[in-house]
């Protein structure tokens, strides 16, 4: 006999995502989820990004990593509120960030008064596009040193995210990196996504990326009528 | 690289189906599920935590069935649909870059099999 069940098994992460977004907006927080492969810059980024938003934005970052509190580390003398989350310090522990552990890491994070939370995912390319967290926007991460052919080998992350920010441009001139190759490789996989070539070193593309932010921030506080 | 989260899911979902059922449980077969082609899940893995998780649960010696779901893509435009095979998003017919996912990206545990006797819909 067949017993009938159609259950989506992300359900359960949905849900609590739907739970953190509702939180979130309850507090007129704009939520990006910044994604990438390790060592592609996410840190950097942050790092100059925060110091670029200082006076403009108040911000707040929520890290993942499996281990250790590196990311946390490097951020806290810019005097921003930082959770870290670990997603599991004893095994290995899970490649991605999920719902669950966001909503445990606010109990850890004052929301008041704040207008844009970065969560840093766990550096992997694969699972985290596959668990919302309760985000507004997600934003990947590619490093030029990765190779143009990354949207093709990884299609579901350039297709979810909202914005690329090609990081590492700097280096473009010791490197093979076939830049129109790659911005057809991801138009293959995501026509409509903005790809801002960007070097969290040089400080190229920060403008473009900032106003971004201001912008979604802005239409974040008119859609949920906090001042 | 996260199938045993995943896992977890499937086990929580088909379980969750049996718990209206009357007792004692019928044993369960076979578990179906439909795991788009775009999602992130290699079926082998999730097979292999299946059979690691599932003993001494209501799930015992049932075997994880995984139906594959293909990438199907509608163009807002023209409205042609397609399946994607090459992970190219534009439409094959207009070129269409406005294309929406039809279908791909599913993970969804669909039904159980159980052995003997009809048993109602845990619906």
């Amino acid at each position: 006999m067949q017993v009938s069940v159609l259950r989506k098994v992300l359900d359960a992460n949905d849900l609590i995502a739907e739970e953190n977004r509702k939180e979130f907006d309850a507090h007129g927080c704009f939520v990006v989820n910044l994604m990438s492969a390790p060592g592609s810059g996410k840190t950097a980024i942050l790092e100059r990004t925060l110091r670029a938003l200082d006076g403009r934005l108040t911000a707040a970052v929520i890290e993942g990593d499996v281990m250790g509190t590196l990311d946390a580390d490097r951020l806290l003398p810019l005097g921003v509120p930082v959770v870290q989350i670990n997603t599991d310090p004893l095994f290995g522990g899970e490649c991605h960030l999920d719902a669950r552990m966001i909503r445990n890491a606010l109990s850890a994070l004052p929301l008041d008064g704040v207008d844009v939370v970065f969560i840093e995912n766990v550096g992997n390319l694969v699972c985290p596009a596959e668990f919302s967290v309760g985000e507004d926007r997600k934003v990947m991460v590619l490093s030029v040193a990765e190779g143009e052919d990354k949207p093709l080998k990884y299609p579901l992350m350039f297709r979810v995210s909202d914005l690329l920010l090609l990081n590492k441009t700097d280096l473009l001139n010791y490197l093979d990196f076939d830049l129109p190759q790659f911005r057809a490789n991801a138009a293959h996989v995501n026509p409509g996504l903005p790809i801002v070539e960007f070097s969290a070193r040089t400080g190229q593309g920060f403008e473009r990326w900032v106003d971004w932010l201001l912008r979604e921030v802005a239409e974040r506080r008119g859609r949920c009528g906090a001042i | 690289m996260h199938e045993l989260s995943i896992c977890y899911g499937i086990l929580e979902a088909a379980m969750g189906a049996l718990e209206p059922l009357p007792r004692p449980l019928p044993r369960v077969e076979r578990v179906t599920m439909r795991i788009g082609r775009l999602t992130a899940v290699v079926p082998d893995t999730l097979i292999h935590y299946f059979d690691l998780l599932t003993p001494g649960t209501d799930l015992e010696g049932a075997v994880l069935n995984i139906e594959e779901v293909p990438i199907r893509g509608h163009c807002d435009e023209c409205a042609a649909s397609f399946e994607i095979e090459t992970l190219s998003f534009t439409c094959p017919r207009c070129g269409s870059g406005f294309v929406e996912l039809l279908s791909g990206r599913e993970l969804e545990v669909v039904s159980l099999d159980t052995a003997g006797e009809e048993v109602p819909c845990a619906s």
